[in-house]
C-alpha cells in the first residue's frame, strides 16, 4: 500500500522534462513487500526479508557504500543492528544503488564497509532496485522496521544527528526497535534527514 | 582551528546568540556572507521575502555528486533569468564541518551572492519546504512570489527542466494577470 505523493502542484505542460517524481514510501501500517524476494550478498549468499524475519521484529536498512551520510551513521548502524538482534529483530542491509553507475558501491566496498563497521547482518545486493522500488525508498540511509507481525512501525532515519554521535538528542532507531521490541508503538513513527538519493538501476533492469 | 571558529560563527549566527569574537579573517567574513544558517521556518520566511515573480530554490551539499553536477546549470539560470523576475537561492545541507568545502565550492563556481546553510534540525527543515520531501539531496523548489510553492522534485535536473519549470511557474502568472 502506497500512499499518494504529491511532487506538482502546478499544472505542467505536456512534455516538459523533469526529474523522476519521487517513489510513494510504503505506508505505515503495511505488511512486508516482496519478503521472498531473493538477493545476493557481497559474497554471493542467497537472502531475503523473510529469511531475516525476527520474531519480535524485523528491520530492513537501505544504505550504500559510497554515501558521505551513510558513512556518518556506519557505526551506529552495525551498533544498532546488533541491539535489534539481541532483542529479537531480524535485520537485513540492502543496497538498491546500481554500481555501474556508482562504482564504489559494488561488492568489493560493501565487504569493506561490513568489515570495518562490524555488520553482523546480511548486507544484500538489491539487483534491478526491486526492493526499493517496492518500499518506496529515496535514499540512504532510510529505515524500515516492521513489528512482529510484519506490519511497518516504524519508517525514518536513525537519529537527529548524522554528524556527530555524540550530540544526537533524539535517538529515533534504537527507541522505535525498544518499543517495538516490547510489543509497543514507536514514537515517533516517522522521521527525516537529509540523505543521497538512491541511485536506481532502470526499470526493468 | 580556522574551521572551528567558523563553526562556531555559524552556529552562533544560527540561534541568534551574539558571541564576543577577535576581529574577523577573510574567511570568516566570507563564511557569514555567503552561507547564512537558516532553520526551516526561517527559509521560508525569507524565500516569501524575496522581490520575485518567481523564486526557485536548490538544496544541495557539496559532497553529493548531482548536486555539484547541476548547480552550474542553476548559476545559468540564475544569470539569463534574472531579469524576467526568477531568483534562485540555494540552501546547502553540508553538515557544519563541511562549512569550509562549501565555500570552497562556491569560490570555484564564482558564487559571491548570499546564500543559506542548515543551521538547524533535518527534520525541521524537510517538513518546512514539504511533508513529503524524503531529505534526499538534490531537491529543487519552485515558489511563487510571497513563498507560494508550485513544485518541487527530488533528483538532479539540467537548465531545460529548471527553465521549463520556472517558464510554466511565469506563465502561470501571467494568466492569472
Amino acid at each position: 500500500m502506497m500512499r499518494a505523493r504529491f511532487t506538482a502542484m502546478l499544472p505542467l505542460a505536456a512534455g516538459l522534462v523533469f526529474a523522476a517524481a519521487p517513489l510513494a514510501a510504503l505506508d505505515l501500517g503495511a505488511s512486508i513487500p516482496l519478503a521472498s524476494h531473493a538477493m545476493v550478498d557481497a559474497d554471493g549468499r542467497k537472502w531475503s526479508v523473510g529469511e531475516v524475519e525476527g520474531e519480535r521484529g524485523t528491520l530492513v536498512i537501505f544504505i550504500c557504500v559510497h554515501c558521505p551520510w551513510v558513512q556518518k551513521w556506519n557505526d551506529r548502524i552495525g551498533d544498532l543492528g546488533r541491539a535489534a538482534r539481541s532483542a529479537g529483530i531480524g535485520v537485513i542491509a540492502v543496497n538498491a544503488n546500481d554500481a555501474r553507475k556508482v562504482p564504489q558501491d559494488g561488492p568489493a566496498g560493501m565487504r569493506r564497509q561490513r568489515d570495518e563497521h562490524r555488520f553482523e547482518f546480511p548486507y544484500v545486493i538489491d539487483a534491478g532496485s526491486v526492493l526499493a522500488r517496492a518500499y518506496g525508498a529515496q535514499r540512504t540511509p532510510e529505515v524500515y522496521l516492521f513489528d512482529a507481525a510484519g506490519v511497518l512501525a516504524y519508517r525514518g532515519t536513525i537519529d537527529d544527528n548524522a554528524d556527530d554521535a555524540a550530540a544526537v538528542e533524539q535517538h529515533f532507531l534504537r527507541d522505535a526497535i525498544a518499543a517495538v521490541a516490547a510489543g509497543k508503538p514507536a514514537d515517533p513513527s516517522e522521521t527525516k534527514a537529509f540523505g543521497c538519493t538512491i541511485k536506481m538501476y532502470p526499470e526493468g533492469n | 582551528m580556522r574551521i572551528g571558529f567558523i563553526m562556531a560563527l555559524l552556529s552562533a549566527a544560527a540561534v541568534c546568540v551574539v558571541v564576543a569574537a577577535p576581529p574577523p579573517t577573510p574567511d570568516v567574513v566570507a563564511a557569514d556572507r555567503l552561507l547564512r544558517p537558516v532553520s526551516g521556518r526561517q527559509l521560508r520566511a525569507a524565500l516569501a521575502a524575496v522581490d520575485a515573480e518567481v523564486v526557485l530554490l536548490n538544496v544541495w551539499a557539496t559532497w553529493c555528486v548531482p548536486c555539484r553536477e547541476e548547480f552550474p546549470d542553476l548559476l545559468r539560470l540564475r544569470r539569463e533569468y534574472a531579469d524576467r523576475g526568477v531568483a534562485v537561492e540555494f540552501l546547502s545541507g553540508d553538515f557544519p564541518s563541511q562549512a569550509v568545502d562549501a565555500l570552497a565550492f562556491l569560490g570555484e563556481l564564482g558564487v559571491a551572492f548570499p546564500t543559506y546553510v542548515k543551521g538547524g534540525k533535518d527534520m525541521e527543515l524537510i517538513e518546512a519546504l514539504h511533508p513529503d520531501w524524503s531529505g534526499a539531496l538534490p531537491a529543487t523548489f519552485v515558489f511563487a512570489r510571497g513563498g507560494r510553492l508550485l513544485q518541487w522534485w527530488e533528483g538532479a535536473a539540467k537548465f531545460e527542466a529548471f527553465a521549463a519549470a520556472v517558464d510554466a511557474a511565469l506563465a502561470r502568472r501571467e494568466t492569472a494577470e
